[in-house]
């Protein structure tokens, strides 16, 4: 098992609002996310994700075109938070879970 | 309800930002020698970045907030490339009501110029409701 930390920074989640032109104001606005239920602004789910492909496409050469993927996302990542990730691969399968510092997430 | 067919197409430029906010060291995403070298037609589309086709998918529908993504399924079928001209559709598959919630499958498919569907992605979601614009 291997295992990785990676950080989504506010300058990230703008980056891909811009990108993806998704302004939804949960990844954009602290008082909106509040209110809301939520401990502050989060990352969007898909930014998530292309922060772990980058990880394991760099890590692992079978990562760069992987046929299908399928995350769940069972807590926010909120900013400035570090996630660990535990990789293990096993029979042409990666399994990926993401455990924020504070908190945690799955995928 | 689905979508109309829009044009869609990922430019090197928006390649070039989407590896660098995912810290992608290989250069085949950027450099069209290295992708040519490697056996690629030209720079690949990163695999999940195709979910960015939605900023050129006009929706006839509007999902009231919060909007939020709770799980994520995506197939790669035929590697995309920069530049080249795809088609996208999204529709909504499946919805219902669960603890005063809407959960909703949404799902975009993005096709080349001969019809072979390249990606498929299924977003599950919750939202507050789902406002019809129109048809198709």
């Amino acid at each position: 098992m291997k295992k990785i930390q990676f950080e989504v920074t506010e300058k990230d989640i703008e980056g891909y609002a811009e990108l993806s032109e998704d302004y939804n104001p949960i990844h954009l606005d602290n008082e909106y996310a509040k209110a809301h239920g939520f401990s502050g602004k989060m990352a969007h789910g898909m930014l998530s994700l292309a922060k772990v492909w980058g990880i394991l496409a760099n890590e692992l050469e079978i990562m760069k075109f992987p046929a299908e993927f399928h995350l769940q996302f069972q807590s926010p990542v909120y900013v400035g938070e570090q996630v660990e990730l535990n990789i293990m691969e096993k029979d042409n399968v990666v399994t990926i879970t993401g455990k924020v510092m504070k908190g945690r997430v799955s995928w | 309800m689905k979508s109309e067919s829009y044009a869609v197409c990922f430019t090197k430029e928006e390649i070039l930002r989407y590896t660098e906010l995912a810290g992608v060291k290989n250069p085949i995403f950027r450099n069209m020698e290295a992708a040519l070298e490697q056996g690629y037609k030209g720079i690949p589309v990163p695999p999940a970045m195709a979910m960015i086709a939605y900023r050129h998918i006009k929706l006839p529908w509007k999902l009231s907030e919060p909007v939020i993504l709770r799980k994520q399924e995506c197939r790669l079928y035929r590697i995309m490339y920069a530049d080249e001209i795809y088609t996208g559709t999204v529709k909504i598959s499946k919805h219902s009501f669960r603890h005063n919630k809407l959960f909703i499958l949404q799902e975009l498919e993005i096709f080349d110029q001969q019809n072979h569907l390249c990606f498929n992605g299924i977003s599950h979601l919750i939202a507050g409701g789902v406002i019809e614009k129109n048809t198709v």
